[in-house]
């Protein structure tokens, strides 16, 4: 039997926490560490009727990143619902962006970048029983504290070859 | 005296208020035992007591407000099941200016589950009666409130339309129903179904009153992104005539299969009293109309499967407790939904799947880009479109429960101008048969001032009178 040679092909997809006063759809102020369930509003914990407002400040970060990276900045982009269920995920949806995003292309010293866009980051779920997991745990609850912080998403193309180069 | 409380529109009682003739509480009282009393299954809950009323232009003339806008600390139950109970921690921003402005909340009226049908039998709290005969539909999905202006037991109310649930049961029930244009009233509280559609507006006894409380609900909201201002000042109307008005009649539309008789007629002695009033008639053409259903059942419940997954059992509403995640989701939404909702979700989340999402989503949003430009088309030569409101009169309740396509037919003249966001109202024209026939007046963006004048005219030519089913006199 011959071992089949596999080279490595990675691609990351870097999800960077951008340091706004408020999160990406809501004016909750951005904290770490606070008590849980302190730093929501109706619009992030995704009571029926609530709406989201998109944050200038995120979106003027995002172009940053873009520009920092030698994207092309879109002229027009778009906000797209990806719906799945999960208790970290109070709309159901996460919005993010889909075929419009924010920033296109680029590169970062000889990594070359696809795209960047802009989603809001889920909840905080910790599960109660020996494994820390939700296999198995007794419980589970939701702190969303974390939820709709800012989240610059940075998509490299698949050109990393090996572990230490993606580090 | 209860008689001639009863007999005062909304915007009389304000004024009877503002004067001293008339005891805020008393109006309040008098409209709130009528709301308990209930005897059309309108209201899902109604005010214990009279509360502290603030002054404002709106003269303190108590409000029923749809059951899907989020009301502090009032059950806000959008007509479902998951939702039972559920009382929101803030007040939806319609709501908010209306009772900032003197309107205070009377009660919270049933609906059809989620804003999702036409005849108010889609609710989990029961279907609605309408006045004019019991045995029949209100219409829907803002059946509710509709019910409640034209039975007398609100002096108005508020209520929302996607694909014509406010002016469908308007012309189902005798009174008058404006759709706004799209973005002209905030959103925000207004439990979803169809972002890119739902709407919020007036029902009311006449267009005076729809006018007065549509002044109200206008305005830009920070807290809703798709809001914008109203360009210019919402007046109350004083026309008598129409000279100088040009109407036009889409008329492959209304001379298409499934139109009543007896609607037909009522419209065509619409027609003849415009002329009457100095208005020239004129035909033209949506022809993409008769793609508009369709593209609106494939729109409406794509938007609904997305807006209707926050209803998980997690954090708020209905929740069967089961033994994991998955379970706890599936018996949930299956418990706490009912079929039509079940039904638009199944379809809504097909549309929008990988593979599917162009064919479907995609395709129906062109058409609906279409249906928009031609519209636009139309009121390049027409100041205002005319159509009936529904095709029929009231139907029977029961009657179309077991065919969803027969009862999707009702919006079949609305529809178009949801699709462009553009208003329309709905006054009542006639009766057929003993049952009341509404005529929908339409115009492009922001031209609700141009309808509510064309609508006083018609109105004060109409003469119709409800107060028979109303109480009080005409």
């Amino acid at each position: 039997m011959t071992a089949v040679e596999l080279e490595p092909v990675i691609g990351l997809e870097i999800h960077v926490q951008l340091r706004t006063a408020t999160k990406m759809f809501c004016s909750c102020a951005l904290g770490f560490g606070e008590p849980p369930n302190t730093r929501t509003c109706p619009v992030c914990l995704g009571l029926p009727g609530a709406l989201p407002v998109a944050n200038a400040e995120a979106i003027h970060y995002g172009l940053m990143i873009g520009m920092a990276l030698e994207s092309t900045l879109a002229p027009i982009s778009t906000f797209h619902r990806k719906n799945y269920f999960y208790p970290d995920l109070p709309k159901g949806y996460q919005i993010s962006q889909f075929d419009l995003p924010l920033c296109s292309g680029g590169k970062l010293g000889e990594v070359n970048i696809h795209r960047v866009h802009l989603e809001e980051d889920a909840a905080k779920l910790n599960h109660a029983g020996a494994s820390g997991r939700i296999e198995g745990a007794d419980s589970s609850i939701v702190d969303f504290n974390r939820g709709g912080t800012p989240l610059a998403e940075i998509v490299t193309e698949p050109e990393l070859r090996c572990a230490e180069q993606a580090g | 005296m209860a008689d001639e409380i009863q007999s005062l529109s909304a915007a009389a009682a304000a004024a009877a208020t503002a004067d001293g003739s008339l005891d805020r509480g008393e109006l309040f009282e008098h409209y709130r035992a009528r709301a308990e009393s209930d005897p059309l299954n309108a209201f899902t809950w109604v005010a214990p007591e009279v509360p502290e009323v603030i002054d404002g232009p709106l003269g303190g003339v108590p409000l029923a407000v749809k059951d899907l806008f989020c009301t502090e600390g009032i059950p806000s139950q959008a007509g479902s099941k998951i939702l039972e109970g559920y009382c929101p921690p803030y007040t939806a921003t319609a709501v908010a200016n209306l009772e900032a402005a003197g309107a205070p909340v009377l009660g919270k009226t049933n609906q059809d589950e989620f804003a999702m049908g036409s005849s108010n039998e889609n609710s989990a709290y029961g279907p609605v009666l309408n006045p004019w005969d019991l045995a029949r539909v209100p219409g829907g999905s803002s059946g509710g409130s509709a019910a409640a202006v034209a039975g007398g037991l609100a002096p108005w109310a508020l209520g929302t339309d996607t694909g014509g649930s406010i002016r469908q049961p308007a012309a189902l029930c005798g009174i008058v129903g404006l759709t706004p244009t799209y973005g002209a009233v905030s959103r925000y509280g207004m439990i979803a179904f169809a972002s890119s559609l739902d709407s919020a507006g007036p029902l009311t006894r006449d267009v005076t009153d729809a006018a007065l409380l549509y002044r109200h609900l206008v305005g830009r909201d920070s807290a809703d992104a798709t809001s914008v201002a109203f360009p210019e000042p919402i007046e109350l109307p004083a026309a008598e005539r129409l000279d100088g008005v040009t109407l036009a009649v889409p008329t492959e539309m209304v001379g298409a299969e499934g139109i009543e008789a007896g609607v037909l007629e009522s419209f065509e002695a619409s027609l003849q009293i415009a002329r009457d009033l100095g208005a020239t008639i004129t035909s033209c053409e949506i022809p993409s109309a008769r793609y508009a259903l369709s593209a609106y059942y494939l729109i409406a419940p794509a938007e609904a499967s997305s807006n209707l997954s926050r209803f998980d059992g997690v954090r708020y509403g209905l929740r069967v407790e089961e033994s994991n995640l998955d379970q706890m989701y599936t018996e949930t939404r299956h418990d706490g939904f009912g079929a039509e909702v079940k039904r638009r979700i199944l379809i809504g989340t097909y549309a929008l799947s990988s593979g599917y999402y162009d064919a479907y989503y995609g395709r129906a949003q062109r058409v609906r880009t279409v249906v928009a430009r031609e519209l636009d088309d139309v009121f390049k030569s027409a100041d205002l479109i005319v159509t009936p409101t529904s095709p029929t009169v009231a139907f029977g309740l029961g009657d179309r429960v077991a065919d969803p396509l027969s009862m999707y037919l009702s919006d079949l003249f609305t529809i178009p101008m949801s699709l462009a966001g553009t208003p329309a109202i709905s006054i009542p024209s006639g009766l057929s048969e003993g049952l009341p026939v509404g005529l929908q007046i339409c115009g492009p963006a922001f031209s609700e001032n141009r309808i509510l004048s064309a609508a006083h005219a018609f109105e004060r030519a109409i003469g119709f009178d409800g107060s028979s089913v109303r109480g009080g006199k005409g």
